[in-house]
């Protein structure tokens, strides 16, 4: 039956703001366990497809605009104010006739953090959280002083910041290469004008704090996670811009359970997840029962292509191996001998680019995708194996220790992991990148690439690439030390990556153990 | 020296002034309520300032949460009939200047010290607030004055955009800056005076200006001739524009103001820059400049 949906319900905040919020239920619906779901972009458009499912499966939802945005009081102020309100809207919800016995907290991304910005707080009616593609100090990763992640809150400035003029999402897909052009900006606090053509608090804010300043500390919940006592459903991407935190945040948990999929932050392949987390662990708890058993970890093995339980993250039987680079461009398990270091020239004005990976923007690609051209380019260092004589199967935290020297005191060191196939083609599993200061002294500079899940098949080999950028994904290094958000001078930068016996840079992989080869059958029983 | 009106606490500044009272527990960011400020502020209370911040006098503490980095709080004296206070009001924004200087802060929002609970008269205060700044010597390179009341804004703006400031701001630069602008000014060939206009198909048309008259105009906006101030409107009211008649007789500051109409005019309709060149509005200016250069500024001497 259509489920009725009541309009701009009038929620109190402690300070007298009134936020808003749309309730939907299905006819008699009152008592029905409420799903709460609270966001900032909006009540009406893609609400449907969030609710919709929820609501034909035995929810009733209730949709709040968070402060400041579509109709509710109060400025925004992005991931600041979320755990006061969060608080005063759940006491509110239990305060309602149509309110029966019991509440979950829902949504992806942002729709996330507002879950963990209130869950070591929450009254007993709430019974689980469903957070997906999100984490408990969202965005903050970006932020860090060792490596700026330019493109995706720059291009969520932009986007909040036109989301409620008229044909929204036109002006969004025909302002894609003007945000991409607004990225090259310097300094690059214009950069938000050059896309608006106005200011804009929340990008300024980005530019001038960092992951470690005070100015964040009301958006990083991070502490609250190993306080939480209700039970919490996690559905992550393994291209997805929020991975790390978030199994970070599963760690924490005492009881979670945790599903990743072969996704990047926008794939409707984690809403259909998030969903039926919604409709089969939420619900059952809700009302009281207990959802059908399942492992604590749900992971798709890429290269397999296919889903395995396993019992926990990361999941026990894999062992850290290192793989060093050679001179050559090959990477093989044994310690690289005395040789050269490799070397290139990085220049800010022409960055290397990000190609596919881990990338959020309206009109880009994210994603695995054909590396060729971009390991084409003079730039990017590689290393490879031979081809693979038996399965190289990969699960867990990947990194890697890279000696290396730039003719400036501050680089960057991106590392990403392909897999080439028979046919040459080189696609990217996972990477990351680290800022180095001291960068003019040979440095042993940690590289965290995201986790993956990853079956190098039989015939395929392993290949690394070092380089000194992903732009704009990360912003571009200047070789100045500047701070980002006033840099203009841009200078270019002749880099050095060694490989010999006192300096052996490698990528630290963990492979399965030839031990524990032996259950796979088990894991798939016919 | 720009002037806003709103909230000062949000302001995107490296530090923020908070006019206090002695106690060190008043003024517009502990009415936000931020805190870590104020914990630091009851610290030096306890500690530096057990008799209380004195009357003119400026102390730093964190931003917490803020987003200006630093606050710095100064405690701003009371106005008075019988007495003359006024170099303690000064005496703020230089001592907060001071410590913004020692802190590396390239930018300041200062609000209208004293003209709240302080009751001092409005366009005194402002005459007093932009004079102070404008004498004190400063590596931070931005200041602004965020006022809280329309009646504030509208005081400030008169001040800071008013004669006496703008000349004020022509001559902190140094005499061979000057030169540099009298000289490009001389280079000028008929050339140069004498726009050419591209018409691309498609596309409408466009003046090329030459690079050595960009450089001319580069140099007036370098040496604080163009001002941030309601062109616009002065434009539409003043005798001066467009042609720059009698220019010889205003104040120097209407050199500035004419100047700013012609080249931020030419930001909005292209080819402002053109006329001015050919109605004579130009020469009138780099005229009125030289001449306050070499008898009103003493740079000819």
């Amino acid at each position: 039956m259509k489920p009725r949906v009541e309009r701009d319900l009038r929620v109190p905040m402690r300070d007298g703001t009134v936020l808003l919020a749309d309730r939907w239920a299905p006819p008699n619906g009152d008592g029905l366990p409420v799903v709460l779901v609270r966001t900032p972009y909006g009540r009406r458009r893609a609400v449907r497809q969030i609710v919709g499912p929820l609501v034909e499966g035995g929810f009733q939802a209730v949709v709040q605009s968070t402060r400041g945005t579509f109709g509710s009081g109060g400025d925004f102020d992005p991931l600041r104010r979320e755990r006061d309100d969060g608080l005063d809207t759940v006491e509110w919800v239990v305060k309602q006739p149509w309110f029966g016995e019991s509440m979950v907290l829902y949504g992806m991304s942002y729709l996330g953090f507002t879950q963990w910005a209130v869950a070591d707080a929450l009254p007993p009616q709430v019974k689980a959280l469903v957070p997906g593609v999100s984490e408990s100090a969202l965005t903050l990763e970006f932020l860090r002083s060792d490596g700026f992640s330019l493109e995706t809150p720059f291009g969520w400035g932009v986007m909040v910041g036109v989301q409620e003029r008229p044909f929204f999402v036109l002006r969004m897909l025909l302002g894609g290469r003007r945000l991409q052009r607004a990225l090259r900006t310097l300094p690059l606090n214009r950069a938000d004008t050059a896309a608006l053509g106005r200011r804009s608090d929340y990008i300024q804010d980005i530019l001038v704090h960092d992951t470690e300043s005070p100015f964040w500390r009301s958006a990083d919940h991070r502490h609250r996670v190993a306080e939480i006592r209700v039970p919490v459903s996690t559905v992550g991407g393994w291209f997805d811009i929020f991975l790390p935190g978030q199994l970070r945040d599963f760690r924490a948990t005492p009881h979670a359970r945790l599903t990743v999929g072969p996704w990047t932050h926008a794939d409707p392949g984690v809403m259909a997840a998030q969903a039926s987390e919604a409709l089969e662990f939420a619900l059952p708890l809700a009302r009281g029962e207990a959802p059908a058993e399942r492992a604590p970890v749900r992971l798709y093995v890429m290269g397999e292509e296919k889903w395995r339980d396993f019992p926990s993250w990361p999941p026990p039987g894999y062992a850290d191996r290192r793989f060093h680079l050679h001179m050559g461009g090959t990477l093989a398990a044994d310690p690289p001998d005395e040789s050269a270091p490799d070397g290139y020239r990085y220049d800010p004005a022409d960055p290397t680019p990000a190609v596919g990976g881990v990338r959020l923007a309206f009109g880009v690609t994210a994603g695995p995708v054909d590396n060729t051209a971009l390991e084409a380019r003079a730039d990017v260092l590689t290393y490879t194996t031979p081809p693979l004589d038996e399965d190289v199967e990969v699960v867990g935290e990947v990194r890697a220790e890279i000696f290396f020297r730039s003719s400036l005191p501050h680089a960057d060191v991106f590392v990403r992991l392909c897999d080439v196939g028979a046919d040459g083609r080189s696609t990217n599993v996972c990477d990351g990148l680290t800022g180095v200061g001291d960068a003019d002294q040979v440095t042993a500079v940690e590289v965290r690439l995201w986790p993956t899940a990853y079956v190098f098949r039989r015939g395929h080999r392993v290949r690394v690439q070092v380089s000194s950028g992903a732009f704009p994904r990360y912003n571009r290094n200047p070789g100045t030390g500047e701070p980002r958000a006033t840099a203009t001078t841009l200078r270019v930068a002749d880099q050095q990556v060694f490989h010999d016996p006192d300096r052996p840079s490698a990528i630290i992989l963990p492979v399965r153990d030839a031990e524990a080869g032996r259950p796979r059958a088990a894991e798939h029983p016919r | 020296m720009l002037v806003a009106q709103g909230d000062l606490t949000t302001r995107h500044a490296d530090a923020i002034v908070n006019a206090t009272d002695p106690s060190l527990l008043g003024g517009a960011v502990h009415r936000r309520g931020e805190p870590a400020v104020l914990a630091e502020c009851r610290a030096l209370r306890a500690s530096t300032y057990q008799n209380g911040l004195p009357f003119g006098r400026a102390v730093a503490t964190t931003g917490g949460e803020l987003r200006a980095r630093w606050v710095i709080h100064t405690a701003g004296p009371v106005w008075s009939a019988g007495e003359d206070r006024s170099a303690l009001l000064a005496s703020c924004y230089r001592e907060s200047l001071r410590i913004a200087d020692g802190l590396g802060a390239g930018s300041v929002a200062f609000p209208a010290i004293s003209t709240g609970a302080g009751g001092w008269p409005l366009d005194d205060a402002a005459r007093i607030a932009v004079r102070a700044v404008r004498a004190t010597a400063t590596r931070v390179a931005e200041v602004c004055f965020v006022t809280f009341t329309p009646e504030a804004r509208a005081a400030f703006t008169e001040v800071v955009t008013g004669d006496e400031n703008i000349a004020a701001g022509l001559a902190a630069h140094p005499a061979e800056r000057w030169r540099e602008l009298f000289a490009a000014v001389d280079g000028l060939t008929p050339a140069d005076r004498a726009v050419a206009w591209e018409t691309p198909e498609g596309q409408l048309p466009y003046p090329r200006y030459t690079e050595r008259f960009w450089r001319v105009v580069r140099l007036l906006a370098e040496l604080d001739v163009v001002v941030p101030f309601d062109w616009g409107a002065w434009s539409h009211d003043s005798p001066l524009h467009p042609g720059g008649r009698g220019l010889a007789g205003a104040p120097v500051a209407d050199a500035a103001r004419l100047a700013t109409a012609y080249v931020r005019g030419e930001r909005f309709c292209d080819g402002t820059l053109e006329s001015g060149l050919g109605n004579g509005a130009l020469d009138a200016i780099f005229d009125r400049l030289r001449r306050w250069f070499t008898e009103e500024h003493g740079g000819g001497r």
